[in-house]
């Protein structure tokens, strides 16, 4: 056994946009064991129901994370609206679906950038940047908001978007289409993004299982695991399945994410073709009595929404459990063995979201 | 587990923004190892687990799901489903044993009940002794009321 030194990871870090931390211990140059700390900045907004009612806790869930913004919001209102029995048009879980699968393509080139980042590729980084703006744009003009969109409440959604901006939507999104397959090219076949990725930091699907992983590190390591085929909003009427790899490496991690590129594009193209024509939100009346856990696929994997309710205003308890909390002890695991050299990019592929982690 | 044990996935629910069926089981403290060990040896997953601090006690949810099969119909394929094993424990002093030999991943949220709702959790897989969080106040989630008296 060689000498063990340890060498502190973060929480500021260059290829870290948010702060955790890990206690890497080395021999040599490969970790044997990696201790992760989190709660750099943890806000504790869970604690927030003892002073917001429940219409107004959705502004807190949307704004969980600057990422993944709209999902926590939807994940919000749909645990609210299962404990209140309420019925939400069609129109508006159509529209639900369009600006989740929106907000994956803008979250996905999001960590293609900071991927490509990580490992040196400046230029690949700006070109993930340049696509994901056009998404941001096109969320911008139909919700207002280009991060926080603030459009999801209990009961349906604030804002219609008419057929024809639909329809341009869809024709743009489509015309990106083409650009995003410029980019999986070269994260997929660029000799020196497969060296950086290939054969790294491998999970097997065992252990992705019992690690309790979710979303694309589940998937990349052979699990057929997608929240979304629960069917909540209208994704119980749009046709995809769960994107799967086998190889269980960062470059299945990536590869997942690519092909997951494609396949919002085409349920934002199902949905809008299927929206049906109507109201965008009913009336909510009375206090939530009861509780649920309201699972939604983020980008990162599912997230859980527990809300409870005792009939009056403020919830009793409301609880987040997300994706990147669930993939913290796989990350730990995955950082056994690794080179040094290749921590970053281990950390990368959870996509970690810290700030949603410290919720 | 071998390979073809882990569960491919729910199917694919044919409703408008369907709800899911979830059962709460309260069991005693005591039988919380055994059941959660039967849990994992029928391969349910750990979904996530949490406390929540109530007016006299605190109750803490383990919940799982098997994708497709609910508690009450394991064998039938069922479009979804949760389950949670709920125990109850005083707000003095309250002691778990830690459920990680089974769940390993379950030590993230047993120190994450420790440092927020001051929780003994005995026998964690890793334990950061209250080092999870950095916290202004030590358990804010049971002490913050009071501290601000209301």
């Amino acid at each position: 056994m060689g000498t063990r030194s340890v060498v502190p990871f973060g929480p500021q870090h260059p290829v870290l946009p948010e702060p955790i931390h890990l206690d890497l211990v080395l021999e040599d140059e490969k970790v044997v064991e990696a201790i992760p700390k989190i709660g750099f900045v943890h806000r504790g907004f869970e604690m927030l129901v003892e002073k917001m009612d429940f219409n107004e806790l959705v502004y807190v869930a949307d704004r969980i994370c600057g990422i993944c913004a709209f999902i926590h919001s939807m994940a919000y209102c749909q645990g609210v609206e299962a404990v209140m029995s309420v019925e939400v048009p069609p129109r508006a879980v159509y529209l639900r679906t369009i600006w989740s699968e929106l907000a994956r393509l803008s979250s996905h080139l999001l960590w293609l950038g900071l991927m490509a980042d990580a490992f040196g590729f400046e230029s690949l980084f700006m070109q993930s940047f340049r696509i994901r703006e056009k998404i941001v744009d096109m969320l911008e003009e139909m919700t207002g908001g280009r991060i926080i969109l603030g459009v999801c409440r209990v009961g349906g959604v604030r804002r219609d978007v008419t057929n024809e901006t639909l329809a341009e939507i869809v024709r743009r999104v489509k015309d990106l289409g083409a650009e995003m397959h410029r980019l999986a090219d070269i994260f997929m076949q660029d000799d020196s993004v497969r060296h950086r990725l290939v054969g790294i930091g491998v999970l097997s699907r065992e252990q992705a299982a019992d690690l309790g992983c979710v979303g694309p590190m589940m998937r990349a390591s052979g699990i057929s695991r997608d929240t979304r085929t629960l069917g909540y909003a209208a994704y119980g009427f749009v046709d995809f399945a769960p994107v799967v790899e086998t190889d269980g490496d960062s470059y299945a991690r990536c590869s997942v994410r690519i092909k997951e590129l494609f396949q919002s594009v085409d349920i934002v193209a199902q949905a809008a073709s299927k929206i049906p024509a109507g109201e965008v939100g009913v009336k909510v009346s009375g206090y939530p009595e009861g509780e649920y856990h309201s699972r939604c696929e983020q980008p990162r994997g599912e997230v859980i929404h527990y809300v409870k309710g005792d009939g009056t205003r403020y919830l009793q308890r409301y609880r987040v459990r997300t994706p990147t909390f669930a993939n913290v002890p796989a990350l730990v695991k995955m950082l056994q063995g690794c080179e040094l050299a290749d921590v970053p990019v281990l950390v990368l592929t959870i996509d970690p979201c810290i700030s949603c982690t410290e919720r | 587990m071998s390979d073809s044990a882990i569960p491919e996935g729910p199917i694919r629910n044919p409703l408008l923004n369907p709800r899911e069926a979830q059962t709460v089981e309260e069991i005693p403290l005591s039988t919380l190892l055994e059941r959660v060990q039967n849990m994992h040896s029928e391969r349910w997953r750990l979904v996530h687990a949490a406390c929540t601090r109530l007016v006299a006690d605190q109750e803490v949810n383990y919940c799982f799901d098997r994708d497709g099969q609910s508690l009450d119909s394991p064998d039938a394929a069922s479009l979804h489903g949760m389950h949670t094993l709920r125990v109850r424990l005083p707000m003095n002093d309250p002691e778990l044993p830690s459920i990680s030999r089974f769940y390993w991943s379950a030590f993230l949220y047993e120190n994450e009940m420790h440092d927020l709702f001051g929780i003994t959790v005995k026998g964690m897989a890793v334990d950061f002794k209250g080092h999870l969080y950095t916290t202004m106040v030590p358990t804010p989630y049971v002490t913050k009321g009071e501290d601000h008296g209301d």
